[in-house]
Parts: C-alpha cells; structure tokens; sequence
C-alpha cells in the first residue's frame, strides 16, 4: 500500500506556467480523480508524478520516499494511456510482458503473471493476437494487463476511457472500479468526465488553470463546492447561478429578497458584499405539490424531456432558472409558476473571489 | 463517372493519342538499346537503329559480360558487377544504420546539439558534392581508406546521412509519444527502446530506405570513380570506360548490351518495388 | 529523463556528428581555404585571396560550364516539371492501363546518368542514330546532328534528362492530384466551372506542396550535373557542354590545378546557398512556428 504525495509541484513549458505550486495528498489505497477541462494541467501533473516529465520545482514522495529524482521505472508506478500506448509489433502477451522482460523477470514469473492479468480480464484466449486485431475495449482492456503484471505500488491513468464509445466507457468504467475494490491498489486517475469523476473516486481533485480549485470526496464536492468553477463544472444539469448582494441579512437578486439565515454559511457575511448564490435544479421545486423552500414567482419558458425527468427553464426576474421536475408533472407546467428554492442546499460564493462562504 | 457525351470521345482519343507517343517516346531508348544489343556489327552499320535483328544473337551480350575491355584487361562487365555488389551490401547496411540510429536519436529525445545537426544535415543535401571532395579524399588517404573498399563504404554511409536521417526522423517522429512513455515506465531505455519497439515499427521506412540506397548506390559514378580505386571501380564506372576505351572499332552491340546489364538492378528494384519506388523518392524529398 | 538514457541518445549521434563537423564543415572549410591559395598539385599555404577567383571567372571554359548550366537548368526544371503535369493529368482521366502507363513513364528515373547518357548518346548517334533514319527515307534537309554541334549539344543532354526525370514528376503530381478532395470536383462541376480552368485556377495551387517537392529534387539534380555530361559528349564538342561540377572534377584529377578547382567548388557552394538559404530559413521559422 502506497501513498502519493505532491508538493510545492511547479512546471512550466517555457513562458506559459502550466502547473502552479499544487499541492497533492493521496492515502494508501485511494482512488483519486484528477478532474478539470482539457488543457488545465492534468496530464502534465499525472506525467510528473510518473516521471515522465522534468519538473521546475516541488518534491513527489511515493510511499513515504522522496522520487523525485528517479525514473519512471524506479517509481513503483504502472500507467495506462489515453491512446493506449500498445506496442503495435507484439502481441498481447509480448506486451503485458515487455516490462517484465526488461526487469529480468524468470520466464515463469512472467507466463504467471500475465496469465493471472489475462484471466483477470478476460484476455485469455487473446494473448497471441496483435493490438490491430482487437476491438477498443480490448485494446483498453491489454493496456490494464500490462500495468497490472507490474504489481506496482500506484497505478496512474490518463483519460483510459475517453477512446471507447458510450455503453463500451460504462462497462469498463465499472471494471476499473470492481479492479480497485478486489485489488486495493492506490490509483491516480485523469478525466475530464465529471460522471467518471463521481462514480469512480474516493476523492476528487478538481483543477483549472494548472491549480487545484478543490480536493474533497464526491459528495462533499457536489454538497459543499468550494469555488464557483467547482461547483458549475460538477453537476449536470449545472447549477443555477443568481448574483446578488447582501442586505440585512437577505440576499437581494433584483427585485427579489431570499432569506440568508436559511443558507448553510460558515459565517456572517457583511452587508453590501457581492455574492452569488448557487441552487442545483434538484432543489427547486413547484410550490404548488408542496416543495419546500422560499418560494418565487416565475414565468415557464420551455421544457427539455431528458428520460427520467424533465428539465423545466424558468425566467425569474432578469434571470433564467432550471429546475428538475417529475415528467408526468412537468407535461401541464405552463405559464406562471411558483417554484421553491431550497435554500437549505444552497451555496453561496463571493463574487470576486468566487470562493464559497 | 464523366459523361461519355460524343466530343467528349474525340477529345478521349485525343488523350490516348498523347499517351500513347509520350509511352514511345519513353520507350524508344530501352527499345533501341536491346535491338542493337542483339544485332551484329555488320547489320548495325548497314541497317536501320530501329528495325529488328535479321538473326538475333547473344554475342554481345556474352563479350560484354566476359571479355570487353576497358583499357589493358579485359575481363568484362562482370568485373565491375561484382565490384558493385560488394559495395552496394555493407554500404546499404551502414547508412541505413546510422541513419536510422540518428533519426531516432533526433526525433524522439531531443538531444544537446540537435537542432544545429539537423540543420547541416538538410542544407547538405543541397550542396554539391564537388565542395567536399578534395578534402575529403586527403583525409582518407591520410588515414589510409584511400582507393579501397571500406572508403567508398563509408563514403557511401557519409553522403547517405542526411536523407537516411530525414526519412526515419520523419518517420518516427510520427510515432505517438504515449508509446515511448509506455516503455520507459516499462523500464526500457534508449536501446532497448529502439531494437524492441522502433525498429519493429519502422519496417515500411526500412523497405523505402533500401529502395533508395540500393538504386542510388548502384547508380553512383563520381563517388565510385574518386574512392573506389581502379580495382574496386563499380559497374557504371566500368561501364563508361568499356565505351570509352579506344582499343580498336566501337562495338555498339557491345556497348548496349553492358549499358543494359548495368541497368538491371535498379530496374529490377523499381519492378518489384512498384509504389513504394515513388514514395521513397518523395519521402527523400520533403525536408524539414 | 534518464540519465543513462539520455547519455545514450548523446552517444548515437556520435558518428553523425563526427560526419557533419569533420566532413561537411572541415572540408567545406579546407575547400574555401585552397581556393584562396596558390595551391596547384598539392595543396599549400600560400594566400593569394581572391586571385584563383579572377582566373576563374576569366576561364571561358567557367563561363561556358556555368552558361550551360543556368540554360539547362531552367529549361530542365520548366520542362520536366510542365510535362510531367500534364502527364498526370491525363492519366488521371480514368485511362485504361494507368499502371502500365506509370510504370512506362518511370522507368527512366531507376536508371543511372552513366545508363541514360550512353542510351541517348547512342540514338542521337549522327552516323548510324536517328539521323540516318532521317536520311534514309529522305529527309536531307533535317539535320540530327545536334550531339556534334556546339550550338546545340547541350539541348540533348536536356532531351535525356527530361526523359530521365519527368515520369518523377509524373508521379509525384499524380499522388498530389488523388490527394484532392473529390469534393472540389463536385463543387466546380455544379459551378459549371470547365475542367480546364479548374486545373489552371484551383488545381496547380493546391499542389503547391507537389510542386516544390519536384523543383527541389531537380534543381539538386542540376546543380550536380556531371555523369550525364561525362556519358554522352563528355564535355564535347570542345567545351560547349561543359559544367561547372565536371569543371571542378577535371582540375582536381586531371589538370592537377587544386587552387581552381576549389575555387570553382567554392563559387558553386555560394550559388546555392543563396538560393537555398532564405527557403530554408522560411520553412524552419514556419516549422517553428507549428511546433510551438
Ligand atoms: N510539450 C508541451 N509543450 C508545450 N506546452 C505543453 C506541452 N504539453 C502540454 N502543454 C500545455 O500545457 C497545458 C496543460 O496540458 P495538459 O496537462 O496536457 O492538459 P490536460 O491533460 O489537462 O488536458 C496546456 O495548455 C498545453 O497546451
Ligand atoms: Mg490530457
């Protein structure tokens, strides 16, 4: 069992900073979710974790031994790729085993290893084949074996699922997480899939701009989001965003008045600050089938059907609201409305610094 | 399909006509070559260059494999057929070799000095050969490669460099980088790296490399002629001097004959080879 | 990146760097230096700073060898290149035999100058060549006996190099045309654009890229004009198909006059630098730019 641990980690392709002091605590056994949109920097911290990339400062402690000087392959580390990174020429076999060779591994260590990976993975009766003769989720299935033969310490991987179509990418993410479960091993995980994000982590770290917004477990991230980037990239359907500014104890959003002692905030917010206010669609509801929650005028302005409910979008005030109804409810919603805002899982950010009160 | 409209067809005709003389205007000198290699002399200075022999006969072809002459020996093309082949074997070898090994080098690892290598390399491949050569062949006397077999090798393996280089350069820099990540968190290092992923991968730019160095090689003459040496002189040079030798009357059957032994290999390359002929020639051109 | 690794991609270029600092810039260097020398047999020290040039640039053997050259090469380069175009474009039209029409266009380009140069050496032959199949059914007044003539000699050498080069071009053009997006095609055809013009206007441009690849592997092949001039007149009649490459070859072998010839070299290297200079340098800064 092994624990990463990153710190005061700073990289940069000439001018352009790509990765700022990040800071990265991962317990043995944990399976970390580096999460953000493309080009915030994930890879580029995965790569230096794995050594594949210098880095301009900070140290990468890999159970509890400082690696930063160290090879890849000196890291106790195994890594599957987003393209997969098969070696075309060899077989399946020659490919769970090429790492094992160049360790100089006996001959019947390796063939147990890659047959205990192969049966793991349902690869048995596809050891003698080459990578072009395998569909994606083999090919993504092989490039597993051959981190799992390496019985490694940390597994890193970089978007594995994002080359595989939809249904294929929700039977191998349930793989991975059966793999974590049975294996234990510790995992370091990129995506820029919130869905992924969610249901595979123990912990999540959300990263923009080669920083990291949050590090918390999924449902604290979802409850609790610590910045407004945060909390409008998890979540979809997005969370609504109304801005307004404090008064007297009430957040006024034009000409409507919501109540601040009914938002969970950690402490008092001063009059005349700027803020935002945060309401996932789930927590708003019509008045009228008895949602809880400070209760708005609001006029209908269209439904989108999404199979197991309807997103209903509202305009209150200047501003445009959705909320998550039942379908068959939603069918006679028309006109004006009166919905409830339940301000008890509301989140509420500062609007210039965008943090979370 | 195009519409098959009635002065589309006369323009059709006028199309194949075009090609039809371009294909005999490519074809005449191959055609006019073998015809007076089967001829006699006699019929040859009677006769017409374009007509078919009366009474083919092989002679020629036999005197100039075995016994034309260049200068006092006269031992034929054969001499320098042979001459070629031990050139052209090791010379192929060393600078695909090296050329492979510097294009990987440069391509995949960045390494001190490459950007200023690189560049010598690609403005040789426009400089004429005459810049180097009387240097060059001081230095090879001095450490005594002069006139020999391994000078014209390496010779071969120098001037070979820059278009080896790009073409693999080019071709690994194709290769997606995940895939050398994959192995050195694998464990494997530069060689390693190379004999057991690159070069597997490599083998369509191998085959275009061969392609390339065997037809130019065997068509070199300036390199064959200054370092070779008189007694390892390849076939095209041996060839000029068998036509140029002026002992006695000009054998023109001869001449064709040993000017199409010449020919052989590189045909017989680009025969087999097909496509990739065009795509190693191209592949040797785009620089950068 | 490895240590171990990372000293070992040092060392493989070892022999590639060696080549390009010994050979490329040492000789390039020595060859610059002699031709500032009095050297004539053997090389010496002896600076004489640009006197080897003004011999030079009086030599009327020089200024023939670099007359035909810039004459051939253009000639070469415009015709190679229009009728190996207009080659492709015809076999693009769906013909029938495509693959043996290629192969026939091509076979030229397999064969060595020695090879070719002798071949056309032959069928210009002005006793037993063409032109006494000219003569023989009556046409006294042609004369075929350009080889022999000074005037003209070097309009054969350029009859055998195209002949030797243009089913290159051929099918460097034909690739370039089957990459065009059979799209453009449907596009002009619904504009009611004629075939003709759309090659002119819309098809040359896009193969620019087609283009440069065949110029630059002609005019590599010009500069080092020197087998086929040795094969088929060598050099003759006199010195009217002299070039400079076969200018320096003969005073460094045969007329033992180093300082010259390297002189010659020299004002080659120049020439091309010149030209191919500022190209490269255009294409690294465009290189440069993509990889940032
Ligand atoms: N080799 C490189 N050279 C220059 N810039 C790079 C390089 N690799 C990545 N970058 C830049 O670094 C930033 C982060 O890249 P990356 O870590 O790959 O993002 P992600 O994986 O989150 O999509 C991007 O802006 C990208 O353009
Ligand atoms: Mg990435």
């Amino acid at each position: 069992m092994t624990g990463v641990s990153v710190s005061s980690l700073t990289k940069a392709y000439g001018a352009l900073r790509v990765l700022h002091d990040i800071d990265l605590d991962v317990q043995p056994g944990e399976f970390t979710v580096l999460l953000g949109p493309s080009g915030c920097g994930k890879s580029t911290l995965l790569s230096a974790i794995a050594g594949l990339d210098e880095i301009d400062g900070g140290t990468i402690t890999i159970a509890g031994e400082d690696v930063t000087e160290r090879e890849p392959s000196q890291r106790g580390i195994a890594m599957v790729f987003q393209s997969y990174a098969l070696y075309p020429t060899m077989t399946v076999r020659g490919n769970m085993s090429f790492g094992l060779r160049v360790k100089r591994l006996s001959a019947a260590e390796i063939a147990s290893r890659v047959a205990w990976a192969a049966d793991l993975l349902q690869l048995t009766a596809l050891l003698e084949r080459k990578p072009g003769q395998l569909s994606g989720g083999q090919r993504q299935r092989v490039a597993i074996g051959r981190a799992l033969v390496q019985r490694a310490r940390l597994f890193l991987f970089d978007e594995p699922l994002s080359n595989l179509d939809a249904k294929l990418r929700t039977e191998m993410r349930v793989e991975i997480k059966k793999l974590h479960k049975e294996l234990g091993m510790t995992i370091v995980y990129v995506t820029h899939d919130q869905i992924e994000a969610m249901t595979l982590a123990t912990r999540i770290a959300v990263m923009r701009g080669g920083k990291i917004e949050q590090y918390a477990a999924p449902d604290e991230l979802y409850e609790r989001p610590a910045t407004l980037f945060v909390a409008g990239f998890v979540g979809a359907p997005a969370m609504n965003f109304l801005p307004g500014i404090v008064r007297a104890g009430h957040v006024e959003i034009d000409s409507l008045s919501l109540p601040l002692d009914r938002v969970a905030v950690a402490g008092p917010v001063a009059d005349g600050t700027k803020v935002i206010l945060g309401v996932r669609p789930e927590h708003i509801g019509l008045a009228d089938d008895g949602a809880p929650g400070v209760v708005v005028e609001a006029a209908t302005d269209f439904l989108e059907p999404m199979g197991a409910d309807t997103l209903g979008w509202f305009s209150v005030g200047r501003h445009r609201i959705s909320a998550r109804l039942a379908p068959q409810r939603a069918r006679s919603v028309s006109g004006l409305v009166r919905l409830a805002l339940d301000l008890r899982h509301a989140s509420l950010f500062d609007a210039d610094s965008e943090c979370r009160y | 399909m195009r519409r098959n409209a009635k002065w589309l067809s006369a323009a059709r005709i006028g199309l194949y006509a075009f090609l039809v003389i371009s294909a005999a205007f490519f074809l005449l000198p191959l055609y006019v070559m073998l015809v007076t290699s089967l001829k006699g002399m006699p019929e040859i200075r009677e006769g017409n260059m374009l007509s078919l022999p009366h009474a083919p006969t092989v002679a020629a072809w036999v005197k100039a494999w075995s016994s034309a002459c260049t200068g006092l020996s006269c031992n034929g093309i054969q001499v320098g057929f042979l001459n070629s082949l031990k050139i052209l074997f090791p010379s192929v070898t060393m600078s695909i070799a090296v050329g492979a090994v510097t294009g990987y080098a440069l391509s995949l690892w960045r390494p001190r000095g490459a950007a200023w290598l690189f560049g010598i390399l690609m403005a040789v491949a426009f400089v004429p050969y005459q810049v180097f050569l009387f240097p060059l062949v001081r230095m090879f006397s001095y450490v005594g490669l002069n006139s020999s077999l391994p000078g014209i090798i390496v010779v071969h393996t120098i001037f070979g460099l820059p278009t080896m280089t790009l073409i693999f350069r080019n071709y690994f820099a194709g290769i997606p980088l995940e895939l050398i990540k994959a192995a050195r968190v694998d464990g494997a290092g530069f060689w390693r790296i190379f004999g057991a992923i690159m070069l597997p991968m490599a083998v369509p730019i191998i085959v275009v490399a061969i392609i390339l160095q065997v037809t130019g090689i065997w068509n070199d003459f300036i390199f064959g002629l200054v370092f070779a040496g008189r007694e390892n002189f390849p076939m095209t040079v041996q060839l000029n001097n068998i036509v140029n030798s002026t002992q006695g009357e000009r054998e023109y059957n001869v001449d064709m004959a040993a000017t199409i032994l010449t020919a052989l290999v590189p045909l017989g390359v680009y025969f087999i080879s097909g496509r990739w002929f065009v795509r190693g020639i191209a592949a040797g051109a785009v620089k950068g | 990146m490895a240590i171990g690794s990372r000293l070992a991609a040092q060392t493989a270029l070892i022999p590639a760097m060696l080549i390009a600092l010994v050979v490329y810039c040492g000789s390039t260097g020595w060859t610059i230096w002699i031709s500032m020398t009095s050297s004539r047999m053997l090389p010496n020290n002896n600076f004489v700073g640009l006197r080897q040039y003004e011999i030079l640039f009086a030599n009327e053997r020089w200024q023939v060898s670099v007359q035909n050259l810039a004459l051939f090469g253009v000639l070469f380069i415009t015709l190679a290149l229009a009728l190996g175009f207009f080659l492709a474009v015809l076999i693009d039209q769906r013909v029938r035999a495509e693959d043996l029409l290629r192969s026939v266009f091509l076979y030229p380009f397999s064969m060595s100058f020695i090879v070719t140069g002798l071949a056309w050496r032959w069928l210009l032959d002005p006793t037993l060549g063409i032109a006494k199949i000219a003569h023989d059914i009556g046409f006294e007044g042609v004369q075929f006996d350009w080889l022999v003539r000074q005037d003209r000699v070097i309009y054969t050498l350029l009859a055998a190099a195209i002949w030797h080069a243009a089913g290159l071009v051929m099918a460097i053009m034909l690739s370039g045309l089957r990459g065009i997006d059979q799209e453009i095609w449907k596009a002009t055809r619904i504009d009611g654009i004629p075939a003709w013009r759309t090659y002119i206007f819309v098809v040359i441009p896009m193969l620019k890229g087609s283009f440069a690849t065949a110029t630059i592997l002609m005019a590599t092949s010009v500069v080092r004009l020197y087998d086929l001039s040795v094969a088929m007149t060598n050099g003759g009649p006199g010195i009217a198909s002299e070039v400079p490459a076969k200018f320096v070859m003969d005073n460094l072998f045969e007329r033992q006059n180093i300082g010259l010839a390297t002189a010659a070299a020299t004002s080659m290297l120049i020439t091309v630098v010149a030209v191919v200079a500022p190209l490269l340098y255009a294409q690294n800064r465009a290189a440069a730019r993509v990889a940032r």
